[in-house]
């Protein structure tokens, strides 16, 4: 069996490919160098593709309705430049079979180049779960210019808080599931040196997650900045919780408007928020904060992960694009009963959550509204399309404190024909 | 999940913040061990970082020394073995690089063990591991690997006859019925949930490839890919401790014999005995052990000296961190490599049987003192 082995291979790899076909020898190490997948070359005649194909018979995610055995027998060994594997990328989907209601994506990046070397089972992915884009065919505009939002004012008898995030990846740098503590380092050094240069209304400070005081901490929970280490399986699978709480921090300015989470679920995730209904300036405050960051790291010789086809270049495909969530919580205790709400969210591109995020569920009559979409429509869209619904939807609230009955609106149209 | 890639940063940027930390490989590593380390890889590609990331994951507690670190295959033995030694040394007694493990499965050579007072020793039982030659171990291997690892042993287990007769369930295919009666039976072993089990790798791609195979009487049990290949298992109630060990030597022999006609050895060297994914495991990889009432010897000053001496470890009845409930105790050897399984499983038997004593002398209100044992 040897044989045909070191017919292909010569070397040191022979040596390696020999030794792990289980020759029983104790073999030495072998130095690592640049280019050798010593996993890779090793494994690849004795177990075929098919034999490693996950089962996937009770999964319900996008990865899972994508995933072939044709697709998995292409790209199982190919590598990034970074060694990231097609199974790394799908650990958290096959770990993660998903519920029947909620489909989650199942796979995750390790780097920028995830998305090229893997794009026969990511760009379907992307696909389905952005609504028909077609990173093939399709560009996606990039747009930070917050003047264009109007009537970016909500009534703040409904709208208690107003808030838009995204989040930005450093290029050259591997992705929170892949990185080493080296790189994941360099990302925490990169960024704060970057956000020390703002000044005026975004001077701020960091805190990093290993360091902080008691005090401190209190002080980050009771403005509920801080973020603790990933509990869900979807994160933890997908290797992202690994040397915590290692280079993992919060920084924020000193009016607590403009905050910044380091190394949690991407290199970076921005955030801009205020109480009461002003969104056009906690936009503004966004694209001036997100645009001065960028300028800040440039002049360091670094840059922002991005590309023309999918935009901003995140760790989930779910945030490729824009990355943006902008959204309020909003009072609609009389709309919230009426059974037409969930039509009306639908068509407007809007989505709900409870007070406490993603996964929970709302109290009282309060809600977490917020875009749907992510890649396909620029920022600018994106918060016009929130704005234009948030008030529809207050509108309809008022008219039936009013006994007046209201409509569903019309569709917003998408990609999908 | 092996990186083989060597980035332009240096190893000192990637040297782990050990400084919260206890426990073995934080006490061993530095940063000139693990910038050698760093440059090296097993032949299945498992570097140093897979090897400690569980150790860098968990900080462990002061007063529960955990290991720390995992093998992704053999190999990892040797090739790591600047950080291994020093860890296996520290865990194991003092045990050292030049040291030879003595194995023997004889169970004829265990002295007594038959006669244990059922009226206190509730339950018998030995369990230990297995791993298969030429496959990676539960951190590192693929689905490829796991599944045919998991075929042999079916292959192998489905050979067994008289009384050890048995069938297999696999975890993700086993019926309501059958996964509630495993559960009754204290069979079933599920996802593990554990921080330390989790950060290494070992819960990837559940339940594919993981089962349970036990004999019709209910007294031999092999768990397929959990922490190990295989852990075996012997039990029963009452202390005949002797039947136990028999059946676990006989069913491993057999098992052994099974796997070779099929061309696998088992993983095994005469420095470390049995290769196992946790360094703590090596040698026997045996833990033989009994539920026994001690209520008023568990009370006693001289409970965990006299266990000390005995070289005996107490664990609540829901096993490795449980509490003991109503007065009755999980006594088992604490020790696993520089002694052989037939030891072991002597100082076992030795030991419950002078514990049942000394309960017995207490409930008369005797003294103790002069049956405490001497070092081991």
């Amino acid at each position: 069996m040897a044989n045909s082995f070191t017919r292909l291979i010569s070397g040191r790899n022979a040596a390696v490919v020999l030794a792990s076909l289980g020759a029983g020898t104790m073999a030495t190490g072998f130095l690592l160098s640049e280019n050798v997948s010593l996993a890779a070359e090793a494994r690849t005649k004795l177990y075929p593709p098919s034999s490693d194909f996950p089962d996937l018979r009770k999964h319900s995610n996008c990865m899972a309705a994508a995933l072939t055995p044709a697709i998995y027998a292409k790209l199982r060994d190919k590598l990034t430049p970074n060694n990231w594997t097609l199974d790394q990328s799908i650990q958290t989907g096959v770990d993660n079979p998903g519920h029947p209601f909620i489909k989650t994506v199942g796979c995750v990046a390790g780097d920028e180049e995830s998305y090229e070397v893997f794009a026969e089972l990511l760009d379907p992915i992307i696909k389905d779960r952005h609504n028909g884009y077609d990173p093939k065919t399709m560009k996606h505009p990039t747009d930070l210019d917050a003047s264009k939002i109007t009537n970016g004012v909500f009534d703040e008898n409904y709208v208690l808080s107003s808030r838009v995030r995204t989040g930005r990846s450093i290029r050259g740098l591997s992705l929170p599931p892949a990185c080493s503590r080296a790189e994941r380092r360099e990302v925490e050094r990169v960024v704060v040196t970057a956000l020390a240069g703002l000044k005026g209304d975004l001077a701020g400070r960091y805190y990093s997650l290993g360091d902080m005081t008691d005090k401190e901490q209190q002080q980050l929970i009771d403005d509920h900045f801080l973020f603790d280490k990933p509990v869900s399986p979807l994160l933890t699978c997908a290797f992202m919780a690994r040397d915590w709480p290692d280079a993992r921090g919060i920084w924020h300015n000193n009016e607590k408007t403009f905050l910044i989470w380091v190394n949690e679920e991407d290199h970076t995730r921005v955030i801009s928020m205020e109480k009461g209904g002003n969104m056009k300036r906690v936009f503004e405050r966004f694209c001036s904060g997100l645009k001065k960051v960028e300028h800040l790291i440039q002049e360091r010789g670094w840059e922002f992960m991005w590309n023309e086809r999918l935009g901003y270049i995140l760790t989930c495909p779910s945030n490729l694009g824009t990355g943006l969530r902008a959204g309020v919580h909003v009072r609609l205790p009389k709309l919230s009963k009426d059974p037409r709400f969930s039509k009306m969210l639908d068509n407007l591109r809007l989505q709900k959550r409870g007070t406490g995020g993603v996964d929970t569920a709302a109290t009282g009559d309060t809600f977490d509204i917020s875009n749907n979409d992510r890649l396909g429509k620029s920022e600018v869209e994106l918060v016009q399309m929130l704005v234009d619904g948030v008030n529809h939807l207050i509108e309809c609230e008022k008219k039936l404190e009013r006994g007046q009955d209201i409509k569903v609106p019309a569709p917003i149209t998408q990609f999908r024909k | 999940m092996a990186k083989t890639t060597m980035k332009k940063l240096s190893a000192e940027e990637d040297f782990p913040d050990l400084s919260q930390h206890n426990n073995h490989m934080a006490t061993f590593l530095t940063l000139d061990m693990y910038t050698r380390l760093r440059e090296l890889a097993t032949p299945n590609g498992f570097t140093i970082d897979g090897v400690i990331q569980t150790g860098v994951d968990n900080p462990g507690h002061p007063f529960i020394m955990t290991v720390g670190c995992v093998a992704g295959d053999e190999e990892t033995y040797e090739v790591f073995k600047e950080l291994l030694d020093p860890v296996i040394e520290d865990r194991h007694g003092g045990y050292k690089p030049s040291d030879k493990h003595k194995t023997d499965i004889n169970p004829a050579n265990l002295k007594g063990g038959d006669d244990l007072d059922p009226d206190y020793v509730l339950s018998s039982r030995v369990r230990t591991g297995r791993s298969v030659r030429g496959f990676c171990l539960p951190p590192h291997c693929s689905r490829g690997e796991r599944r045919a690892v998991e075929k042999l042993s079916i292959e192998a287990l489905a050979s067994l006859t008289g009384d050890l007769n048995g069938k297999y369930y696999a975890l993700k295919n086993m019926t309501d019925a059958e996964q509630q009666q495993l559960i009754d039976d204290h069979f079933l072993f599920d996802k593990p949930v554990s921080p330390l089990l989790l950060a290494s790798g070992m819960g990837r791609d559940w339940p594919d490839a993981r089962g349970i195979w036990h004999n019709d009487n209910k007294t031999f049990l092999v768990w397929v890919n959990e922490e190990d290949h295989l852990r075996v298992i012997s039990m029963q109630k009452g202390g005949n401790m002797k039947e136990v060990f028999n059946r676990f030597c006989t069913g491993l022999t057999k098992i052994e014999t099974l796997f070779k006609e099929r061309n696998h050895a088992f993983m095994w060297n005469e420095h470390l005995g049995y290769v196992l994914t946790c360094p703590s495991n090596l040698g026997t990889g045996l833990r033989a052990g009994v539920h026994v009432k001690l209520p008023n010897m568990s009370k006693n000053a001289k409970f965990e000296d006299v266990l000390k001496k005995l070289r005996l470890q107490k664990r609540g009845t829901g096993g490795v961190d449980t509490a003991a409930v109503g007065g009755v105790f999980d006594i088992s050897n604490a020790d696993r490599l520089g002694f052989s399984e037939v030891e072991l499983v002597q100082m076992v038997v030795d030991g419950v049987k002078l514990l049942v004593d000394m309960e017995k002398k207490l409930e008369k209100g005797q003294s103790i003192d002069d049956i405490m044992p001497a070092q081991k």
